[in-house]
């Protein structure tokens, strides 16, 4: 084959390789600055669970929905499911569909596993990267603070035609970045002990 | 004749003539007959193992050294740093096509470089969006975006490399209950690569680095795309793909210089005795065969019958092989082959009455110590230690282990043992005995 074929090809290929990357870029940056922010309120994760070393394992309180009266969901199908926002403003989760719903208030997410007509879903959103010599301190503030007795923990999502990107992670009404500077800096301020 | 003994060979004929041993003629004969042989330039393997090691490294690095100082980023700068590896790994491969496409370093460890930094890319993106964790969606996009890079820059090492990121894609994929068939398809990209570095010579490090990846990946990838609906057809399936391999190999690579370099007979070689002594257990004939039929829920319906196709596919391509090269082998090349008969016999056996299990773990046993045999007695004719002791090794560990399940008391085994230890020393002493008077 001719050097300048092979070239030809390489470029091509190299060109789907950036464009890979390229388009994820843009489908999140587009989601982030267009999309509907919602907050949901995060849930305490087993310690055998958070074992990601550059990331904070999430969970949300937020995380089964109803299937409509005869509707089936195997594991792992892909479902439509609303939101709506509770009275202190946080997002809860009211049904699933197969189909894609009107407006913009709903997220796509796989189905984890079935009991009856409630799914319990795998949320697009299940870690938060951090550098990994933050992580441990993350992942314990996120703990203490996703506890049933403190609940101030919470994550920001942007949601733009059902897909979903977690925005940020809040911790005491704080960034969480924000959140360990200030508990990391000042000796008065440490994280709440769990109860 | 390998490559190096025919060096040497060289070396000797000048002398060989001096001393009237062999004639100019003779000599020149020796030469027309194995023809040209040169020698191994280290210089250029040292430049191709540094290239791909330094690329590997250079890749981690700098990945490591961006993961760093991540947190005081902006999110533009991270997605701008998320890339740049990616273009100047693209620029430095581009360049290799357009002026080193003749150089194996330069290929190798351009495409190794271009390969680490499209996962490397994609991972950082991902991180950078905090996107949730599908590892197995990752590996087949970054495999797929890799799969080009096999032929446009030339290289078994992006091929090996791939393979085993499809299989690791496989597992990933069963473990999130998801059929793997499409690995067998992605598998099939790699392939022609393979076989066209292989026509060229099968014994160079290029072609044998692509057949031990393909061999091993094919070993996990076999079991892992499996239904298993059919309770115990793996016995069938295993057996026929060690018995493949070992006459493959014994038809096409029966003039490798070493034992690394013939990758399908040495994975036969080392899973054929491991099946054999597992079958000769009773777990693996429990509930077997097609009174126990589970049809498959959750997946495909048809995913079933792949298991079938593929214990008729791999046990059709074994009789083939057998048929065609049943008269060239030595005798213990078909005997190794022959676990896929004996699997087959066992399981309808004991799929029809279980009570089977028994004929069929005494027919292993019996097979197990065979294959022993033949292998001690094959080392012995050839003089070859390391083929006797591994022919012990078999015998050894089929006595090890029928000795460890039986009820029979710590003076019998510590015997049995000291027996056992006496044949290796014995065996090796008289062989080494051997070789030496034959040298002398």
């Amino acid at each position: 084959m001719k050097k300048t074929v092979i070239l030809g090809l390489f470029c091509c290929a190299a060109l789907v390789q950036l464009v890979v990357p390229i388009q994820m870029i843009l489908q999140h940056e587009q989601t982030l600055r267009t999309g509907r922010q919602f907050r949901f309120r995060t849930a305490p994760v087993e310690p055998r669970d958070a074992l990601g070393s550059q990331y904070v394992v999430l969970r949300t309180e937020a995380n089964t929905a109803s299937l409509p009266v005869g509707v089936k969901a195997e594991d792992r199908q892909k479902v439509y499911v609303l939101i709506e926002e509770d009275k202190g403003g946080f997002a809860q989760l009211t049904s699933a569909t197969l189909t894609r719903p009107q407006g913009d208030a709903y997220i796509k997410a796989k189905v984890s596993y079935s009991r009856g007509r409630t799914v319990h879903l795998e949320m697009p959103f299940d870690r938060y990267y951090i550098n990994e010599q933050l992580a441990p301190a993350a992942e314990q503030a996120y703990r203490q603070h996703s506890h049933r007795d403190a609940r101030d923990a919470y994550i920001t999502v942007r949601v733009r035609s059902g897909f979903a990107v977690l925005e940020d992670l809040y911790i005491g009404g704080k960034p969480i970045g924000e959140f360990l500077r200030e508990t990391s800096s000042s000796p008065t301020l440490s994280p709440p002990s769990v109860r | 004749m390998s490559k190096k003994h025919v060096l040497w060979l060289y070396q000797e004929l000048p002398d060989l003539v001096s001393r009237g041993v062999l004639t100019g003629e003779t000599a020149e004969r020796l030469r027309r007959h194995y023809g040209e042989a040169e020698p191994i330039n280290k210089r250029r393997i040292a430049f191709l193992t540094f290239g791909i090691l330094g690329a590997f490294l250079v890749g981690s690095g700098s990945i490591l050294l961006l993961g760093h100082s991540w947190e005081n980023l902006s999110r533009p700068v991270r997605v701008f740093l998320s890339l740049a590896p990616l273009v100047i790994a693209q620029v430095l491969a581009g360049w290799t096509v357009w002026r080193r496409w003749e150089s194996a370093a330069w290929c190798e460890s351009t495409a190794v470089f271009l390969m680490f930094s499209i996962g490397a890319s994609i991972t950082l993106v991902g991180q950078t969006y905090h996107v949730p964790g599908d590892f197995a969606q990752l590996l087949l996009i970054w495999m797929l975006l890799s799969a080009p890079l096999i032929y446009l820059l030339n290289t078994s090492l992006c091929a090996a490399s791939y393979l085993v990121g499809i299989t690791l894609w496989a597992c990933t994929a069963r473990m999130q209950s998801q059929d793997a068939l499409l690995f067998w398809i992605l598998a099939a990209v790699a392939i022609p690569r393979l076989w066209m570095t292989a026509r060229e010579n099968p014994y160079a490090i290029r072609p044998v680095l692509g057949l031990w990846s393909l061999a091993l990946c094919l070993c996990v990838a076999t079991g892992v795309t499996m239904a298993h609906a059919l309770p115990g057809l793996w016995i069938i399936v295993y057996s026929s793909l060690f018995a493949v391999f070992c006459l493959a190999g014994s038809i096409w690579f029966l003039e490798a210089p070493s034992f690394w370099q013939r990758p399908l007979a040495a994975v036969s070689a080392v899973g054929i005795p491991v099946l054999c002594l597992m079958f000769s257990f009773e777990w693996p004939w429990e509930e077997i065969g097609w009174h126990h039929y589970l049809p498959p829920s959750g997946y495909r319906r048809w995913f079933a019958l792949y298991d079938f196709v593929l214990a008729a596919a791999l046990t059709t391509a074994f009789i083939f092989l057998l048929v065609r090269s049943i008269r060239k082998l030595q005798m213990h090349q078909p005997l190794f082959g022959a676990i896929a008969i004996l699997a087959v016999i066992c399981y309808f056996l004991v799929a029809a009455d279980p009570r089977g299990t028994a004929i069929a773990r005494v027919l292993f046993n019996l097979y197990l110590l065979a294959l022993g045999l033949a292998t001690v007695v094959v080392g012995i004719r050839n003089n070859h230690l390391g083929t006797v002791n591994f022919g012990l090794l078999i015998l050894s560990a089929l006595i090890v282990t029928r000795f460890f399940d039986s009820d029979l008391g710590f003076v019998t085994r510590g015997v049995a043992f000291i027996v056992v230890g006496i044949g290796f020393l014995t065996t090796n002493l008289m062989l080494l005995q051997r070789t030496k008077g034959g040298t002398q």
